[in-house]
């Protein structure tokens, strides 16, 4: 026993090195199935509050671009109403009385406190959270297009897995020709994206738009992803490898709209049933 | 002057977790590296604090700035590793005699001090990104990373000790 004891007393700095390894080796690996940060993550109070005060005094300086985006997309909102109106009319004039129905999607709009691109698992936080009815997995945009997917969710705040997130796949089609595929980041710059599972079949050219494919029940369809800069079709395969410049400038993020699918759970329970027989 | 050197060395850390998460977390160069300087405690640590302590606030350490920058324990990890390392690195920059001295930056030269720094630099971008990305398939990303930020967080840590006078 006594042998016992001075052994641990002698080693005591190796044996505490191994157990501080232990510990953050635990922290980090149950991490890398990214949905089960639970404690560590910038949603908690101190960071967040820190964040959001450091925030507050950059956006100051960003004011004059915020207010010119607003502007246009106020304009390009305006533009789509007035389009709206118009068909609305011809509608009525057809005598059609569709009632429309209560719509699929809901948002929310959110100031994004926290934002990385440098890193190869990239996350943002934003100043909602549950407790106004923000859930994980969520869609979320702004007026450039796609930018992730909420991740964790604490009271006031929630991080969003950003679509530059090493394990982030995004379903994703050809806007011209409906051929869908997956959209995943090339993990180096945050502005160049991989689409795989193209079928050979699909006429694809550069400069082609890509959207969302509406398939993944996380964002509606035809959500802007960006455009093609390149593609081919490696030997004896028959899937393009496109590789996507994003549209939204993910190192320029301050407001962001969640989207909400009130359809999601209903659709979920009926896919896992019938996965199931 | 024990006590005084303690309000220092808890000064140094607050500030460098502020410098860390309000100024560098925002110094992003070519849209991808990050300047990392909480190493810069383990460079300024004094010599008579038993190596247990110095470990464990190396720990905390890593782990405060891990819960600002949403990294899980990359920090923490790498900066304990780092204060399990240091008795050997500052024998292999400053040779065997550093152990009989208080201060170990008494008599040491220019460079050796630079040395110093710049393998506890390199060392915490290497640990830091062999945790984050996790997969050997992407050894070269993690080497690439690892030498970017490592010059990057030199040129920082230069402009740092040059404001903040080295003797504890």
């Amino acid at each position: 026993m006594q042998q016992i004891i001075s052994f641990l007393f002698k080693r005591q700095v190796e044996l505490l090195y191994l157990l501080l390894l232990l510990i953050s080796l635990m922290l980090s690996i149950n991490s890398h199935s990214y949905h089960q940060r639970q404690y560590l993550n910038s949603a908690n109070v101190l960071s967040s509050s820190l964040q959001r005060w450091s925030n507050e005094a950059f956006t100051y300086l960003d004011l004059k671009k915020v207010n010119s985006t607003l502007n246009e997309e106020n304009v390009a909102l305006k533009n789509e109403l007035e389009q709206l109106k118009s068909s609305v009319q011809l509608l009525n004039r057809a005598a059609l009385n569709t009632a429309f129905g209560e719509s699929q999607f809901k948002y929310y709009s959110a100031k994004v406190i926290k934002n990385s691109i440098s890193r190869y698992r990239n996350y943002l936080t934003i100043d909602i959270g549950a407790n106004d009815k923000v859930t994980t997995d969520m869609g979320v945009i702004n007026e450039n297009g796609i930018v992730g997917v909420v991740d964790e969710v604490s009271a006031k705040y929630a991080t969003i897995a950003s679509v530059a997130h090493a394990d982030v796949q995004i379903n994703a089609k050809l806007k011209n020709s409906d051929h869908f595929g997956f959209l995943s980041w090339d993990r180096v710059d945050y502005t160049l994206f991989n689409l795989f599972d193209v079928p050979k079949n699909a006429s694809v050219a550069l400069g082609d738009t890509i959207v969302t494919g509406g398939m993944s029940n996380i964002f509606p369809e035809d959500i802007l992803i960006g455009t093609v800069v390149d593609y081919s079709i490696p030997n004896n395969q028959s899937f393009y490898e496109i590789t996507v410049k994003l549209n939204n400038d993910l190192a320029n993020l301050n407001y962001v709209k969640l989207i909400a699918n009130k359809n999601k759970n209903e659709i979920s329970t009926l896919q896992s049933k019938t996965s199931l027989e | 002057m024990i006590t005084n050197d303690l309000g220092n060395l808890a000064l140094r850390f607050i500030g460098l977790i502020f410098v860390q998460v309000l100024i560098l977390n925002n110094l992003i160069v070519f849209g991808q590296y990050i300047p990392f300087i909480p190493v810069l405690f383990l460079f300024w640590f004094p010599m008579y604090i038993p190596k247990n302590i110095m470990m464990v606030v190396a720990f905390f350490l890593g782990l405060i700035i891990d819960i600002f920058n949403d990294t899980v324990a990359f920090h923490a990890f790498s900066l304990s590793t780092i204060a399990y390392l240091r008795p050997s690195i500052l024998k292999f920059c400053f040779g065997n005699n550093i152990e009989f001295q208080s201060n170990h930056f008494q008599g040491t030269s220019r460079a050796q001090r630079l040395s110093f720094l710049f393998i506890l630099l390199s060392l915490e971008a290497f640990l830091f990104f062999i945790l984050e990305i996790f997969n050997f398939k992407h050894i070269l990303l993690i080497f690439n990373k690892t030498v970017l930020t490592t010059f990057l967080s030199f040129g920082v840590s230069l402009i740092i000790t040059s404001i903040i006078p080295r003797n504890i």
